[in-house]
C-alpha cells in the first residue's frame, strides 16, 4: 500500500480497480415489517329468504347485511367447543355484493332516507360469491359463517359479534348431509402453512401459504335469539359452619354473605363442608353453592334504552335443552358435585377469568384461560340428574347457574401442555372425600380435548370473572360487556392502557366526542355484572398447601396455595413470586 | 460483518483517500477559488499598470472557469496598454458570448477599430506607404494556436513591437472590477448577493460539487451541509429537512427549481425522483437555512432549496451516462446554444435505481403486488425525462424564457401512517415563462400531476388502495424591483410583488373533487446604511384558502460587516406550513390491519361541509451568525438558532368506536363491504416544539489542489406537553451530526471527492400496524441508532477536459444500517460514469 500512495500515478489506479471490485450484491428481502401469513378464500353460497333493503340516501339503496365468515383457530373455538372468544379473522362479503345477480328481484324501499324493504315471508334464493381473508396465522382453522340478515353485526363489539335471530348460519361444513338429518354440525379444518413435525405446531413457509376453494354454506335460519341473560339476585344458603350442616346433609343455617348479584366475591378458600353419604344430599345439594338467579334480556328499567341505538338488543326466553352425544344419549358434567351426575344443560354457564391489567376491561385472560364452571339448574334450581333432562328444547323465564368452585386452568394454544382443574380441598371439611381425581381427570379430558388433565388441590386464582352463557349453535351473550361501562381505558395490543374516548356523566349516560358531535348512551348496569373470587377465609389455609403428590406439584409449583400454570406473569410478579 | 471483508473495506477507503492525498502535490486547487485568486491578481496587476502579468493571470483565471466579464477585461487591459488589436479580438470573442450590453461593447469596438485604423495610416504615412484604410486586423498567431480567449498563445505582443505608446492611443474603459468569481445567492432575498450579504444562513452546492462528487440524486447532494437531514427510506424515497422535523414525506421545506415551487399540495412534500432535469443541468444550488415565507409563502417552513440551472447557451453540449451495481442506470443528454438574441437548452435523461431491500420478494402466496412490479421487484426509481428551456433577449435589460419538461416516473417510496411501502407511476408536466426586465418580472408556471398510486404489497385479502391522484397547479408572480438612495449613505433595494395560485386536485383518497384560490403578496427593503451595516426588512400576507384567512409571514434581519467578506447576522421570522390537500380532505377507509372485515375511516377533522378545522403549523425563528470569507485558505460560518414549532399536524390515534358505534359511524360500509370500527386521520398536535441549535462550517484550501470541507451541527429539543396531550415525545434528527470531506483536482486530469457523514441517533413515534391481532394502528416509539457513511469518487479526465470517466461509491465501507426505522436497510452503491463535452 505504502508503494502505491507513495506513487501519484498508481495509487488512483488502484482505488478504481478498488472500487470497481466491490460488492454487488442483490437487493435483499427484508421482511420484518411483512411476514409471510396465510390467505383463505372461496365461496360463499346463501340459501335463504331474500334479503331487505334500505335508502341509505335519495339516491342508493343497499341491501341490509352481509355474509359474515369467522375463522376460528382450532385450539380458540368458541364456546361450547372451546375457551375462545375472538375469530382471528373475519372476512365480509356485503350484502350489496352477494345479491348482485338478483338485484331486480329485491324489494325496493320507500323513497325516505332510511326506509326498509323486505321481502314477503317464504321467498328463498341461492345465490354465491367470492371471499377472502387474510393475513391468517400458521395453524389450523375453522370457517363459521352467517348471514347478518338485520343487519346488526359489527366485528368489534362483542354484543353485536354473534347472529341473532332471523340470521342464516352455516360454515364451512364438514357433514352437510348429517346436518339435513338432523345431526350437530361438524366443521371442515384447514391446515394453513405446516406441520413439519406432525405434532400441530405449524409453521408458515417464507412463500406465505394460501388456501383456496373454501366452500362456506349459510343455510340454516337461526330460530333462537342469543341467551341475553341480566341477574336478578342471588342465592347464598351455603352452610358458615359444621354445626350448619345436619349428618344428612341439609342446610340448617346459610351464611348469606353473598346477596348482591351485582357483587358476588367467593373466597378464594371455598370449600365443601360435608361429604356425601345419604339421600338427602340430592334434594340440597344446590344449597352448598352460590347460586345466580338470571332472567332474559335485560333489567326492566333498561329495556327502552337496549333495544334503541346502540345496542338493538334483541332477547328471548331461554331454550334449555340437554347436551346429548351423537347417540342423542345424556350427557353428563364430568366434574359434578359430590356423588351426584348431573345433567349438562344449554344454555351452558362458564366463567371466565378476566384481564387483570385493567378493571374496565372486558376481555378474558388470554392466557393462561382460567374458568370457573357454572351449573345450570335450569328453572327449578336444582341439580337435573340426568334422566330428567329434556333432550327437546324447552323455553323457560328463568335460570339458575350454581357456582362451582373448581378453575380449569389452561393455555388455549397448547393442546400438549398439562390442564390443572384445581379445588380448594378434594376432602371435605367434615374429612369426607369429595372427588377422586382418577375417576374425574379422564371425564375432565375427554370434555377438553385434552390428555393431559390433573386435578390438584388449590386456591382459587383471585380476580374477576365474566359470566357467559352459550347455546348450542354458538350463539351466546356475555355479562360484563360494553353495554355496562362507559370505554374511559381501552388496552391496546401492545399490552399498554391509554385512554379511551368515553366519559361517564354523573347520569348514567356515557359521551363521546365524534366528528359529528357528541354521542350519549345510557350505561345499561345490569350488563356490568361480574363475579370476584377474593381472599381466602383462612389465608392460613391457601399458604398451607405445599404440593400436590398425585400431580406431582411440589411447594415451588404454588404461589400463595395456587398453582402457578394458574397464574399469569403479571400476576406471579404482584404476588412476589417470580 | 466478517473481519476480512471489513478490513478489504477500510483498505478500499484509505486507498482512495491516499490516492487523493498523492495527489495533491500537483493538483490544482478549488476551481472557483483559484480563478477567483487569478482574477484578483490579475486585477490588481492591472491598476498597477502592470498589463502583461496581469492578462496573464486573467488567462488563467478564464481557462480555469470561463467567464465573460474576465474576456471584458482582459479586452480593456489590452485596450489600456495600447495593444488594440489584441483588445479587439477579445472583445469580438466577449461579444461572441452574447452578452446583454453588447451594443454598448460594439460601439467600443468600433471606437478600438476606428482608432487602430488612424494609428496604421499614421504609421504607414510615417513609413511614406499609402494613406488609404489599413488592412484587416487578426490575431497575432495562427488561429490553431491561439489560446482559450483568442487572443495569442503566449500572451500579448510588447507594446514596444506594435503603435508608439503615446497617451491618446489608449482606451479608458470602465474595468469590471466585480467579483465574477465570488459565490452568488439569490434565494434569501430574490436578488443576487454574496452569501455574507444574506439574511439567513446560506449554503451553496457548486457545480464543482456536484461533478467532483458524482452524485445523481439530487438528496445526497444536501448530506455534506450543515443542518441539513437527509433521511434515506427506500431506494425511490429520500427525505430531506432542514434543522430536525424531518419525516416520511418530508413537508417543512420549499423547493425551488429556478424559482418555480415543486412542492407536491397534494402531500406536501417534494417529489424529487420525478423532476424534469438532473444534476446535469445543475449551475448551483443554494439552500437556505430557517423560514423563507417571507418571500416564497406557505410551506417555506424550515428552509427553502432553490435549483438555479444554466441559462440556455451557457456551459457545453454533451452527455453523461452511468451504470451501476443493483441497476443502477443514469444516462443524460443536454444540448445549449446561443445564437445571438436566441438561445436554448434542451436536455433529456433516465435515471434508475434500485431498492434498498425488499419488503417482500415477489411471488409470495399471500400478497398482492402493485400493478407492474411483479417483473421488476427490484426497482425503486424510475425517470425518463425531456426537458426544453429558450430564452429571447427583447432589449437591453428585458428578457423572455420559456420552458416546459415532462417526466414519466415510477417511484417506491414510504408512506405515512400504516402505508408503509407505497408505490406510484405516471407522468408530470411543466411549462414556465418568465419575462424579466431591470424593474419588473412576471413569472408564471404550470404544474401537472397525473399517477397512479397505491401500496407497494398487501396480503391478499386486504387492500392495495389503488388510485389515480391527479393534481395542477398554476401560479403567475408578478414583481418590481427598485434601488434608489434616501441620504447619503442610505440606500434601499426594494422588492414587491403578488402572487396568485391555483391548485386542483382529484384524488379518491379525498372526500371530493378540491379547488384552490391562493393569493399573496410581499415587500421586502433591503436598506443599506454605509458599506457596513444593512437591514433587510421583508413580509408577505397570503390568504389561504383552507383556513379562510391572511396569514402574515414577517422577517428582519440585521447584518453588520467589520469587513468586505465577513458578517454577523441576527435574524427573526415566521413561517407557516398549511395543511396538505391529504391532511384537509382526507376521506379514506383503511382496512384494519388483522381483520378483513373491518375498516378505520380516516377522515381530515371536516365539518360537514369538509371546512376543516386544522390549523397552520407555525414556527418562530431566531438566528444569529457569523460568517467570514476573508481568507483565500479558509472560510467559515458558525451559525445558533432557536425555532419555536406549535401545531404541528400529525396522525392522530386512531380512535376505534365504542358501543355509540351504531350511530351511523359503525355498521357496514357498503361502498367497501367492510365494517367501520374507528376512525383516525389528522390533528394537530398539542405540544410545543423548542428546537435550538448551532452548525458550524468550514472549507479550507491549504494548498493548491486541495479543498477540505467540514461541518458540525448540534440540534436540541424541548417538548412542552400540556396535561392530557397525547404526543409522544420523539426527536426526528440527529442531536450531533459530523460531514467531513476533501476535494482534488489534478493537472494529469484525475481529481475526485471523499466525504464522511455521521449522524447520531434519532427517536422517532411513528404509527406501525400491529402484528400482534390488534385492529388499531398505534402510534410506537423507535430508537434509531446513529450511522456513519464513507462516500467517494474518482475520476480521469481527457481529450482536453472533454471527456471524463468516473467511479462512484456510496457507503464505500458497506455499514449496513437504516436511515429510518421504517426504512428500507441501506448498503453499498457502485456507480460507473463516462461523459463528454462537445
Amino acid at each position: 500500500m505504502r508503494a502505491l500512495t507513495s506513487s501519484p500515478r498508481f495509487a488512483p489506479v488502484a482505488a478504481l480497480a478498488c472500487l470497481a471490485a466491490a460488492a454487488c450484491g442483490e437487493v435483499k428481502t427484508d421482511s420484518e415489517n411483512f411476514p409471510p401469513a396465510g390467505v383463505m378464500e372461496g365461496t360463499v353460497t346463501y340459501i335463504g329468504p331474500l334479503p331487505c333493503t334500505v335508502r341509505n340516501t335519495p339516491d342508493s339503496v343497499h341491501v341490509v347485511g352481509a355474509a359474515v365468515m369467522l375463522i376460528f383457530n382450532e385450539k380458540l373455538l368458541p364456546p361450547p367447543e372451546g375457551f375462545g372468544t375472538t375469530a382471528g379473522q373475519v372476512a365480509v362479503v356485503a350484502g350489496d355484493e352477494l345479491f348482485r345477480g338478483i338485484t331486480p328481484d329485491l324489494p325496493v324501499p320507500g323513497p325516505e332516507v332510511g326506509a326498509v324493504a323486505c321481502p314477503p315471508a317464504g321467498t328463498r334464493v341461492t345465490v354465491s360469491a367470492g371471499w377472502k381473508a387474510g393475513p391468517v396465522p400458521a395453524g389450523r382453522w375453522q370457517v363459521r359463517g352467517f348471514y347478518d340478515y338485520d343487519g346488526d353485526f359489527s366485528p368489534l363489539l362483542k354484543i353485536h359479534q354473534l347472529p341473532t335471530e332471523g340470521d342464516i348460519g352455516g360454515g364451512a361444513i364438514a357433514n352437510p348431509d348429517e346436518v339435513l338429518m338432523g345431526k350437530q354440525v361438524a366443521f371442515q379444518s384447514f391446515a394453513v402453512g405446516v406441520d413439519p413435525d406432525g405434532t400441530g405446531s405449524y409453521q408458515m413457509p417464507s412463500s406465505g401459504a394460501r388456501v383456496s376453494g373454501i366452500a362456506v354454506s349459510l343455510a340454516q335460519p337461526l330460530a333462537q335469539s342469543r341467551p341475553v341473560f341480566h341477574a336478578t339476585g342471588v342465592l347464598d344458603e351455603r352452610p358458615g359452619a359444621a354445626t350448619d350442616v345436619t349428618p344428612t346433609g341439609d342446610v340448617t343455617q346459610g351464611r348469606g354473605a353473598v346477596t348482591d348479584a351485582q357483587r358476588v366475591t367467593l373466597p378464594r378458600d371455598e370449600r365443601f363442608y360435608i361429604g356425601v353419604s345419604d339421600v338427602k344430599y340430592a334434594t340440597s345439594a344446590h344449597k352448598h353453592f352460590v347460586r345466580y338467579k338470571l332472567s332474559p334480556g335485560v333489567a326492566a328499567e333498561e329495556q327502552a334504552a337496549a333495544v334503541a341505538p346502540p345496542y338493538y338488543i334483541q332477547s328471548g326466553d331461554f331454550v334449555q335443552v340437554a347436551n346429548t352425544d351423537r347417540a342423542g344419549k345424556v350427557r353428563g358434567i364430568p366434574e359434578s358435585p359430590p356423588g351426584l351426575t348431573v345433567a349438562d344443560l344449554f344454555p351452558q354457564a362458564i366463567f371466565a377469568k378476566l384481564d387483570s391489567r385493567l378493571d374496565t376491561n372486558q376481555a378474558a385472560q388470554p392466557s393462561p384461560a382460567v374458568v370457573i364452571q357454572g351449573i345450570n339448574l335450569g328453572k327449578k334450581g336444582e341439580f337435573s340428574p340426568l334422566l330428567s333432562a329434556s333432550t327437546k328444547p324447552v323455553t323457560v323465564d328463568e335460570l339458575t347457574i350454581a357456582v362451582r368452585p373448581t378453575a380449569i386452568c389452561l393455555d388455549p394454544l397448547d393442546s400438549l401442555k398439562t390442564v390443572y382443574a384445581i379445588t380448594p380441598s378434594l376432602v371435605a371439611r367434615n374429612g369426607e372425600t369429595l372427588a377422586k381425581p382418577e375417576e374425574i381427570e379422564p371425564k375432565l379430558a375427554a370434555q377438553l380435548g385434552r390428555p393431559n388433565v390433573k386435578l390438584v388441590r388449590g386456591c382459587l386464582p383471585r380476580g374477576k370473572y365474566q359470566l357467559n352463557l352459550v347455546y348450542s349453535t354458538g350463539q351466546a351473550w356475555t355479562i360484563p360487556n360494553e353495554a355496562g361501562a362507559c370505554l374511559t381505558h381501552v388496552l391496546t395490543a401492545a399490552g399498554t392502557v391509554r385512554s379511551g374516548q368515553e366519559q361517564l356523566a354523573p347520569d348514567g349516560v356515557c359521551r363521546q366526542t365524534v366528528e359529528a358531535g357528541t354521542l350519549a348512551r345510557t350505561v345499561l348496569s345490569s350488563q356490568a355484572m361480574t363475579l370476584t373470587v377474593g381472599e381466602a377465609e383462612e389465608d392460613a389455609y391457601c399458604e398451607g398447601i405445599q404440593g400436590d403428590d398425585h400431580a406431582g406439584l411440589t411447594a415451588a409449583d404454588y404461589c400463595h396455595g395456587t398453582p402457578r400454570a394458574c397464574l399469569t406473569a403479571l400476576e406471579l410478579s404482584q404476588l412476589g413470586c417470580k | 460483518m466478517p473481519k476480512r471483508k471489513l478490513h478489504s473495506r477500510i483498505l478500499c477507503g484509505v486507498s482512495v483517500a491516499a490516492a487523493l492525498a498523492a495527489l495533491s502535490s500537483t493538483a490544482l486547487g478549488d476551481d472557483r477559488t483559484e480563478a477567483r485568486k487569478r482574477f484578483k491578481s490579475g486585477m490588481d496587476l492591472i491598476a498597477r499598470g502592470s498589463y502583461e502579468r496581469g492578462i496573464s493571470e486573467l488567462k488563467k483565471a478564464y481557462e480555469i472557469k470561463p467567464h465573460p466579464n474576465v474576456l471584458f477585461n482582459i479586452g480593456r487591459a489590452y485596450a489600456e496598454s495600447g495593444d488594440l488589436e489584441n483588445a479587439i479580438l477579445a472583445y469580438k470573442e466577449y461579444l461572441a458570448s452574447g452578452p446583454p450590453d453588447a451594443d454598448d461593447v460594439q460601439k467600443i469596438v468600433t471606437q478600438i477599430q476606428s482608432r487602430l485604423d488612424r494609428q496604421k495610416a499614421a504609421l504607414a504615412a510615417a513609413q511614406g506607404g499609402p494613406t488609404g484604410p489599413a488592412a484587416p486586423t487578426g490575431p497575432t498567431g495562427p488561429a490553431g494556436e491561439t489560446g482559450p480567449t483568442g487572443v495569442g498563445p503566449t500572451g500579448p505582443a510588447t507594446p514596444a513591437e506594435r503603435a508608439p505608446d503615446k497617451a491618446e492611443d489608449k482606451v479608458a474603459i470602465a474595468a469590471r472590477t466585480e467579483d465574477v468569481f465570488q459565490e452568488t445567492v439569490v434565494t434569501a432575498s430574490r436578488a443576487a448577493q454574496s452569501p455574507v450579504d444574506a439574511p439567513n444562513s446560506t449554503s451553496i452546492i457548486t457545480g464543482q460539487d456536484i461533478r467532483l462528487s458524482g452524485i445523481t440524486k439530487w438528496q445526497e447532494l444536501f448530506r455534506r451541509l450543515a443542518g441539513v437531514d437527509v433521511n434515506i427510506m427506500t431506494g425511490g424515497d429520500t427525505e430531506v429537512s432542514i434543522r430536525g422535523f424531518n419525516s416520511r414525506l418530508s413537508n417543512k421545506m420549499l423547493v425551488l427549481i429556478d424559482y418555480r415551487s415543486v412542492y407536491i399540495d397534494l402531500l406536501a412534500s417534494t417529489f424529487w425522483e420525478t423532476f424534469p432535469i438532473d444534476v446535469e443541468q445543475v449551475e448551483r444550488i443554494e439552500v437556505v437555512r430557517g423560514p423563507g415565507s417571507a418571500l416564497y409563502g406557505a410551506n417555506a417552513f424550515a428552509g427553502v432549496i432553490n435549483i438555479i440551472t444554466k441559462k440556455p447557451g451557457e456551459g457545453r453540449s454533451g452527455f453523461r451516462t452511468g451504470i451501476g451495481t443493483n441497476g443502477n442506470l443514469f444516462g443524460s443528454v443536454t444540448a445549449t446554444r446561443r445564437d445571438g438574441e436566441f438561445a436554448y437548452r434542451a436536455s433529456a435523461g433516465y435515471t434508475q435505481e434500485p431498492r434498498w431491500t425488499k419488503e417482500v420478494g415477489r411471488g409470495r402466496n399471500d400478497t398482492t403486488y402493485f400493478p407492474g412490479t411483479e417483473k421488476s421487484p427490484g426497482l425503486g426509481s424510475q425517470n425518463s425525462r425531456f426537458d426544453l428551456q429558450v430564452t429571447r433577449r427583447l432589449g437591453k435589460e428585458t428578457e423572455l424564457a420559456v420552458g416546459g419538461g415532462y417526466a414519466s416516473v415510477f417511484r417506491n417510496l414510504q408512506g405515512i401512517g400504516p402505508f408503509n411501502e407505497y408505490a406510484l407511476r405516471g407522468n408530470v408536466l411543466d411549462t414556465e415563462m418568465a419575462l424579466t426586465s431591470k424593474h419588473v418580472s412576471l413569472r408564471s408556471f404550470f404544474y401537472y400531476f397525473d399517477v397512479m398510486a397505491g401500496r407497494d404489497h398487501d396480503y391478499a385479502g386486504q387492500s392495495l388502495y389503488l388510485s389515480r391522484p391527479r393534481t395542477y397547479v398554476g401560479d403567475v408572480f408578478l414583481e418590481y424591483t427598485d434601488q434608489f438612495n434616501t441620504g447619503a449613505s442610505i440606500s434601499h433595494d426594494v422588492h414587491v410583488g403578488v402572487n396568485y395560485r391555483l391548485k386542483e386536485v382529484r384524488w379518491s383518497y379525498l372526500d371530493r373533487e378540491r379547488k384552490e384560490n391562493w393569493i399573496g403578496a410581499l415587500l421586502q427593503d433591503t436598506i443599506k446604511f454605509g458599506k457596513h451595516v444593512s437591514l433587510v426588512v421583508s413580509g408577505r400576507a397570503d390568504y389561504v384558502p383552507l383556513l379562510q384567512k391572511v396569514v402574515p409571514s414577517p422577517r428582519g434581519a440585521l447584518i453588520m460587516k467589520p469587513t468586505d467578506q465577513s458578517a454577523f447576522r441576527v435574524s427573526a421570522s415566521t413561517a407557516f406550513r398549511t395543511p396538505s390537500f391529504l391532511e384537509s380532505y382526507l376521506d379514506l377507509p383503511i382496512v384494519a390491519p388483522t381483520s378483513s372485515g373491518a375498516q378505520l375511516n380516516s377522515r381530515g377533522k371536516s365539518s360537514p361541509d369538509a371546512r376543516v378545522d386544522l390549523r397552520r403549523e407555525r414556527v418562530l425563528s431566531l438566528d444569529a451568525g457569523y460568517v467570514n470569507q476573508d481568507s483565500d485558505l479558509v472560510n467559515f460560518e458558525v451559525t445558533a438558532y432557536y425555532l419555536q414549532v406549535k401545531d404541528l399536524v400529525g396522525l392522530v390515534d386512531n380512535r376505534i368506536v365504542t358501543p355509540n358505534s351504531a350511530y351511523g359511524i359503525n355498521g357496514l360500509d357498503p361502498e367497501t363491504g367492510r365494517y367501520t370500527v374507528g376512525w383516525g386521520g389528522f390533528g394537530n398536535q398539542c405540544a410545543t416544539y423548542h428546537a435550538y441549535g448551532s452548525e458550524l462550517s468550514t472549507r479550507l484550501f491549504p494548498v493548491e489542489g486541495l479543498d477540505f470541507f467540514a461541518n458540525y451541527t448540534i440540534n436540541l429539543q424541548r417538548v412542552d406537553i400540556p396535561g392530557g396531550c397525547p404526543v409522544v415525545k420523539d426527536q426526528k434528527t440527529s442531536k450531533h451530526k459530523v460531514n467531513a470531506g476533501v476535494q482534488a483536482r489534478t493537472k494529469p486530469g484525475i481529481d475526485g471527492e471523499l466525504t464522511f457523514h455521521y449522524a447520531s441517533e434519532q427517536l422517532w413515534s411513528e404509527q406501525q400496524v400491529p402484528t400482534d391481532g390488534s385492529i388499531d394502528i398505534q402510534n410506537r416509539l423507535f430508537a434509531q441508532p446513529g450511522y456513519f457513511l464513507v462516500n467517494g469518487r474518482v475520476g480521469y479526465r481527457f481529450a482536453k477536459d472533454r471527456a471524463d470517466v468516473s467511479v462512484v461509491g456510496f457507503n464505500l465501507l458497506n455499514n449496513q444500517h437504516r436511515q429510518h426505522p421504517l426504512g428500507q436497510k441501506v448498503g453499498q452503491r457502485i456507480m460507473g460514469f463516462v461523459s463528454y463535452k462537445f
